[in-house]
This record gives structure tokens, C-alpha cells and sequence, in this order.
């Protein structure tokens, strides 16, 4: 009898499981940003596959037939769009033959509906001019407040494909807004503040004088507002335009960069030109993905004071990012400690 | 003049257009350029691809004009014309493919229709602007003529429920035509030529052509992921009235790339097919007295070594034989090729290639030995997506 009674429990949960596995929506997304703000929001009511790795370059992404595999029963794709998956991304839909997720149907999301973008092309364009994305630059993910708009787009598309979950993800969503804006600003602000209002100011460049007319300081406390004080105004070189969201959330330019063109290696005469213009600018970090070639990054530090600084640009790139704000942190966090290095050298 | 430019406005939206997506449009040019101390008439038969450098001196190899959209929600369309400079000069034009594929069907179901390239092993259905060598592989030019194998018909796909990608392809398409090579390809091209031959007609399943394929990828590693795939073709061929054709053949594509690559660079891919002709004849088509079965088999393996970006060199092997003996036509002698090249892609929409071929071939029973060199170049422009694994 006891033995029917554990075998009985067993099929019932095995049952239960596979109910529970199917009830949620399948969601696959094309880079891990998106899945963790996907399953943050998503809670237990998704399973979301992504098909980069985070260590990967999604421009150059192969269309391999594992991809169509994981697409084949989804219930919604989302894309980061503006052009970053345009060599692989209509393979795998279409390979997929799933009808749900093609484009133009509820199941398929363009996660940069609502971002306000940056670097779109206002001349004529031709590949005379590199890798240039006639959309605009699509590494809007990198901007922590565009980390919100990603949330509210993709709970807005969970609740219209599971209405009765509508509540609970937007629970979700709220919570991970929040822990967005703790992390940029901290508790101590927050309590103080509405977030959006510190958004807004912060945004206008205006931060300094609102607290100091609130007789509000920045402390050690005040999250990655604080941490990135020091960079506003500081001039860097990147490899590629990946970080031009981050760069103007921080106050931060980039002068140069290591391509002499988007797509382009750099040249030796490209390699002295940046030589020359790191000196002149006196430039202390040169920001790189892992994925490239770290050759003439190194060159160009060898002969200035520039610093090369490898940063993954996507969860799960570097350790220690397998959510979305412990990426942002891991890249505020080495950015702000070479500034510090560099200042206490000083 | 204002309508000119609003036509011209159309089609700069129908091609550049931010939103409307109706037509992508893409042209390609392929050239190649060497020297080999095969004698030209020679030259023509030992590079039996119509898109192969066929002279000493330049060659326009492949001149391809890409229309793909969607049609509307339910299927998908593309259409390739090839533009060809002849070795004497005189313009071609041909329908390389135009077909419609659905994009709605329930079960993983798939159906292409339209006149297109066979899908048989992972050489044919490629356009030559893909290919990793200068030339067409040999086997490939001898089963299924210089311009590969394919034609108008219909194919059924359907997209497995297996935890793997596994696909199964069948396909029906008109066995006539000179794209048809070893089954009712016009006289000009009829690979035994030396059988008599009548003029077969449709009277029958047994007078299209039939073909199967079944493909299966693995990813053993997160680095490594490989394509196992087993053709076969069924169809009638012309001498004799119920005379068949059949080719099997199998293919394996395997690639390593580490995660964390930079714009696909490095990487280490192998291919490899093996394809096999089996091709009734009869003696005299009165006495319908059946004489043999003619065969004929090839392989090549080949690897390419993505070494550094933009950069890679690649090796191949390639043999063919038949069960003829010693023939005296090139067309159908024993003949092996080593091959290796050095190709630069200074983006994804060029390159530039420097070829090397080692040709072994059987002349009235001397082994003859052949080099050849050369050079090919590419350019590609407008809307161009990916190609398949």
C-alpha cells in the first residue's frame, strides 16, 4: 500500500511539473540582457532561453540550427532590434516555422520600442562608411534607465499574452525598477526623492545643484550617481560605439575610437593618429569588449598613459553578472576604480 | 519630371526604406583571373563548372542579381538571376531560382515551390559566391552539370518534433531541361553520351525526378556544432524508355568557433561529401537488351582555418572515378584534385582569393599532371542576409 502511495506521489508530481513547465510562456531572446530582464519580470510564469551567451558579439551571431531548435515552440521572441541581429535573426525566425513568433505578431517583441535612441544616421548612408546601423546605435541596454523601458515594454507584452498574470508582472516589473533605482541612486536619496524626479535631473545634467538647493549630498551610499561622479567629464577611447548610452548616462565621451570606422580594424595609421589623440586628451581608459582583439588597444596604452580596461557588455559576460544590475555594477564598479587608481597616482 | 521622382522616391523606400520592407534587393559580382598550363579546349572541360574560371586570362564568373520579401503572411519569395560573360565573350542570362516558400504551416511543415536548386547534399543548393574554393567540386560538376542540379517543381519539408534539428525533404521536380544532368538533360549534355538515346516523355511518376534528404545537427559542445546529412535521387534518364537514375550521396559539415570570437574569426571547419551515380543503360533501345549500371562516384573533404580576422586558408581532396575504365573523353575520366587557397574578406560584402589547383587526370590512359592558378575576387551589394549553417 505504501509503496502505491509513493509511486501514486510520484506520477502526481512528475504530472504537476510537467503542468507547471508547460503553463509557462516560452520566451526566447536573442541576448542575456533580455532574458534577465525577461525573467525578472517573468518571475515563474516564464522560461526564457537566450541565444547569445553574453560572451558573445550578438552583431555575429552564426544562424545555427540549435537556435531554430529553441525557437520552434516559443511563445515570444524579443529581439534588442536597431539593426544588431540583422545577419541572423530572419534565419532562425524563419527556419523556426513557428507562426506565433514571426514578425508583426504578438509574439515577437522589439525590445527598443520605447528608447529614446541615439546615433541615427541623419545623411545618406553606404557601407563606404563602415558597419553603420541606419536605425541607430542598438547598445541602448547599456544605459540603466533604458534598463526600465526594457522592463516596461516586456511586461507590457507578457500581460497582453497572459492577461491574468497582468498583476504579478507588473509587481515584478516594479521591483526590478526599483532595484535599478536604489542602484543608481540609493536608499538615502530615495527616500528623499521620487525616482523619476532624480531620473529627470539627473538626465539634465542638474543633479549637483537640486541636491545642493535640497541641502542633500552625494554620499558612499548614493549608488552609481556617486561612483561616477568623478567621470563626469572624462574623456576615454572605446574599440567600437557600444557604449554611447552609458557613456552619456555618465557625463563620460569618447573621444575616439579604436575603429577607424564601425566594423573596421584598425589600421597602423589609425593606431598612430589614436596614439597622438591620447595624449593630447590625456586619455586613461581605453574600453574594450573581450571580444575583440586586444593588439592595438595594447599598443596604443604602451606608448600614452591610457589604461585598457576588457568590460563585457552583457550578462553573464564577466563573473559576477548574472543579473542585469550586477552588470551594471561590474561595469561601474572597474570603471570607477581605474578613475580612483588614477587619481590617488596623481 | 515629378512623377520620375516620385517613382524614384518608391524605389528608394522599396530599398532603403526605414519601415517598408517589400523588396530586398542584392547583386553580387564574382571574378576570376590565372594562368595553368592546361591547354584551353582542355581548360574548358577540366573546369567543368559553368561558373569555374574557364580560360587563362579573366573570367567573369557569376554576375547575381537577389530579389527576396515576404509575399503577404503566408509565404516568402526569392528570385536569383545569373548574369554570365562566356568564355567567347556572349552575354547569358539564366533563372538561377525563383520560389515561394510558406511561412504559416502547421506540424513544421514547410513547402517550396517555384523552380530551384535540388536540395541534395550541402554543395548543390549553394550559390557560388559561397563556395570556400574558386571552382565547383568535380563529382559535383560530373553527377550534375555545370550549372548544378535544379529546376522547376514542388518540395515538401518537414522540421522534426526530435529534441535535435532533424529535417526531412522530399522533393518532385521536372527531370528535363539541361539543368538536369544524368537524368533527361537535353542532348548537349547527356553525360553518356556514347548510349543511344530517345526523346522519354512524361507518362508516369517514374518520368519526374524524386529526391530525399534528411539532415540532422548536433552541437556536442557549445563551441562545436555539426550538420549530418543523406541525399538520394530517383528519376528517368534517356536511354531507354524505363531506364533510371539514382544518386546517393552523404555530407558532414563540422565547425569550431570559441564564444568569445571576434566577427566569426578564429575558427577550424571541415566538410566532406561522398556521392555516388547509378545510371541503367541499354545497348540498343529496340532490342531494349539492359547492359549495365553505370557508376559513377566521387568524394572531397576539405578544411578551412579561419587563422585570423578576415583571413583563411583552406586545403581540399577531391577524386572521382568511374566503373567505365579508361575513357578517353576528360568528362568522365578518373581524376583527383588537391586544392588550397588564402582568402581575405576585408568585410562580409568582399573578398579576395588566391587559389591553388592540383589537377591529376586520365588522358588515353597516360596520367596527366596540371597546375593551375588563380585569382578571384568579389564584390556584393544591397541587402544580403546570412547564409545557412
Amino acid at each position: 500500500m505504501k509503496t502505491r502511495l509513493i509511486a501514486f506521489s510520484m506520477v502526481a508530481l512528475a504530472i504537476n511539473s510537467l503542468e507547471a513547465s508547460t503553463n509557462r510562456l516560452q520566451v526566447v531572446t536573442t541576448t542575456t540582457d533580455l532574458k534577465a530582464i525577461t525573467e525578472a519580470v517573468g518571475g515563474e510564469y516564464v522560461n526564457v532561453i537566450s541565444i547569445s551567451s553574453g560572451k558573445q558579439d550578438p552583431h555575429f551571431i552564426e544562424a545555427k540550427p540549435s537556435y531554430i531548435i529553441k525557437l520552434r515552440k516559443a511563445d515570444l521572441f524579443i529581439r534588442i532590434g536597431l539593426q544588431l541581429e540583422i545577419g541572423w535573426e530572419s534565419l532562425i525566425l524563419k527556419g523556426s516555422r513557428n507562426r506565433k513568433i514571426q514578425m508583426g505578431t504578438r509574439g515577437f517583441l522589439d525590445a527598443s520600442e520605447n528608447i529614446e535612441r541615439l546615433e541615427v544616421p541623419t545623411g545618406p548612408v553606404d557601407r563606404s562608411l563602415g558597419d553603420v546601423h541606419t536605425e541607430g546605435n542598438p547598445h541602448y541596454w547599456l544605459d540603466p534607465y533604458n534598463g526600465r523601458l526594457m522592463a516596461h515594454t516586456i511586461t507590457q507584452r507578457l500581460t497582453q499574452l497572459e492577461p491574468e498574470y497582468g498583476p504579478y508582472f507588473e509587481q515584478r516589473q516594479q521591483a526590478f525598477v526599483n532595484s535599478i533605482d536604489v542602484a543608481m541612486f540609493g536608499p538615502d536619496l530615495l527616500e528623499k526623492f521620487p525616482a523619476d524626479t532624480l531620473w529627470k535631473i539627473y538626465t539634465q545634467g542638474n543633479l549637483d545643484e537640486y541636491l545642493k538647493n535640497n541641502k542633500v549630498v552625494l554620499n558612499t551610499q548614493s549608488g552609481w550617481a556617486a561612483q561616477m561622479y568623478f567621470a563626469k567629464g572624462l574623456k576615454i577611447i572605446t574599440y567600437h560605439k557600444s557604449w554611447t548610452y552609458f557613456l552619456k548616462r555618465f557625463g563620460i565621451t569618447a573621444v575616439a575610437q579604436m575603429e577607424p570606422k564601425p566594423g573596421v580594424p584598425p589600421s597602423p595609421k589609425h593606431i598612430l593618429q589614436l596614439i597622438q589623440i591620447a595624449n593630447n586628451h590625456n586619455i586613461g581608459i581605453i574600453l574594450m569588449e573581450p571580444f575583440y582583439s586586444d593588439k592595438a588597444p595594447s599598443l596604443v596604452s604602451r606608448k600614452t598613459n591610457a589604461k585598457v580596461l576588457k568590460l563585457g557588455y552583457s550578462v553573464s559576460g564577466d563573473p559576477g553578472t548574472n543579473d542585469y544590475v550586477n552588470l551594471m555594477n561590474n561595469i561601474v564598479n572597474k570603471i570607477s576604480a581605474i578613475l580612483a587608481e588614477s587619481t590617488s597616482e596623481r | 519630371m515629378r512623377k520620375a521622382l516620385a517613382i524614384l522616391f518608391t524605389l528608394h523606400l522599396l530599398v532603403y526604406g526605414q519601415t517598408a520592407r517589400y523588396l530586398n534587393l542584392s547583386f553580387g559580382g564574382l571574378f576570376g583571373a590565372g594562368i595553368s598550363t592546361l591547354e584551353e579546349p582542355i581548360l574548358e572541360i577540366v573546369q567543368g563548372g559553368a561558373h569555374d574560371p574557364k580560360k587563362r586570362g579573366f573570367t567573369v564568373q557569376n554576375l547575381e542579381l537577389s530579389m527576396t520579401g515576404a509575399v503577404d503572411p503566408w509565404f516568402y519569395a526569392e528570385t536569383h538571376l545569373i548574369f554570365q560573360v562566356d568564355p567567347e565573350g556572349e552575354s547569358i542570362l539564366e533563372v538561377e531560382e525563383a520560389f515561394m516558400v510558406t511561412q504559416s504551416m502547421p506540424f513544421g511543415l514547410q513547402v517550396k515551390a517555384g523552380t530551384f536548386f535540388t536540395e541534395f547534399g550541402r554543395l548543390n543548393p549553394q550559390h557560388p559566391h559561397v563556395w570556400s574554393f574558386v571552382d565547383q567540386l568535380i563529382v559535383n560538376s560530373r553527377l550534375f552539370g555545370g550549372d548544378g542540379l535544379r529546376g522547376p517543381g514542388l518540395r515538401l519539408s518537414w522540421l522534426t518534433p526530435l529534441s535535435w534539428y532533424s529535417e526531412l525533404i522530399g522533393g518532385i521536380q521536372n527531370a528535363n531541361g539541361e539543368t538536369m544532368v544524368s537524368f533527361l538533360a537535353s542532348d548537349e549534355v547527356i553525360p553518356l553520351g556514347e548510349y543511344p538515346h530517345i526523346d522519354r516523355k512524361v507518362q508516369s511518376l517514374q518520368d519526374v525526378l524524386w529526391s530525399g534528404r534528411w539532415l540532422n545537427t548536433l552541437s556536442p559542445f557549445k563551441t562545436v556544432t555539426a550538420n549530418l546529412g543523406v541525399s538520394g535521387l530517383w528519376g528517368p534518364n534517356p536511354t531507354g524508355q524505363k531506364n533510371q537514375t539514382s544518386v546517393l550521396g552523404m555530407d558532414i559539415y563540422a565547425k569550431w568557433k570559441p564564444l568569445t570570437n571576434n566577427r566569426g574569426f578564429p575558427f577550424v571547419a571541415f566538410q566532406a561529401e561522398v556521392l555516388s551515380r547509378f545510371y541503367e543503360v541499354t545497348d540498343s533501345i529496340a532490342t531494349k537488351t539492359k547492359l549495365d549500371l553505370v557508376n559513377d562516384t566521387g568524394y572531397y573533404g576539405q578544411v578551412l582555418w579561419g587563422f585570423k580576422l578576415g583571413w583563411v586558408l583552406g586545403f581540399k581532396a577531391e577524386n572521382v572515378w568511374s566503373n567505365i575504365g579508361q575513357i578517353d573523353d576528360p568528362v568522365r575520366a578518373d581524376r583527383t584534385r588537391w586544392a588550397t587557397n588564402l582568402t581575405w574578406y576585408p568585410s562580409e560584402f568582399s573578398k579576395l582569393r588566391l587559389n591553388y589547383n592540383l589537377e591529376k587526370w586520365e588522358d588515353q590512359g597516360q596520367l596527366q599532371t596540371d597546375h593551375s592558378l588563380w585569382i578571384q575576387f568579389e564584390f556584393l551589394i544591397g541587402q544580403h542576409g546570412g547564409h545557412k549553417f
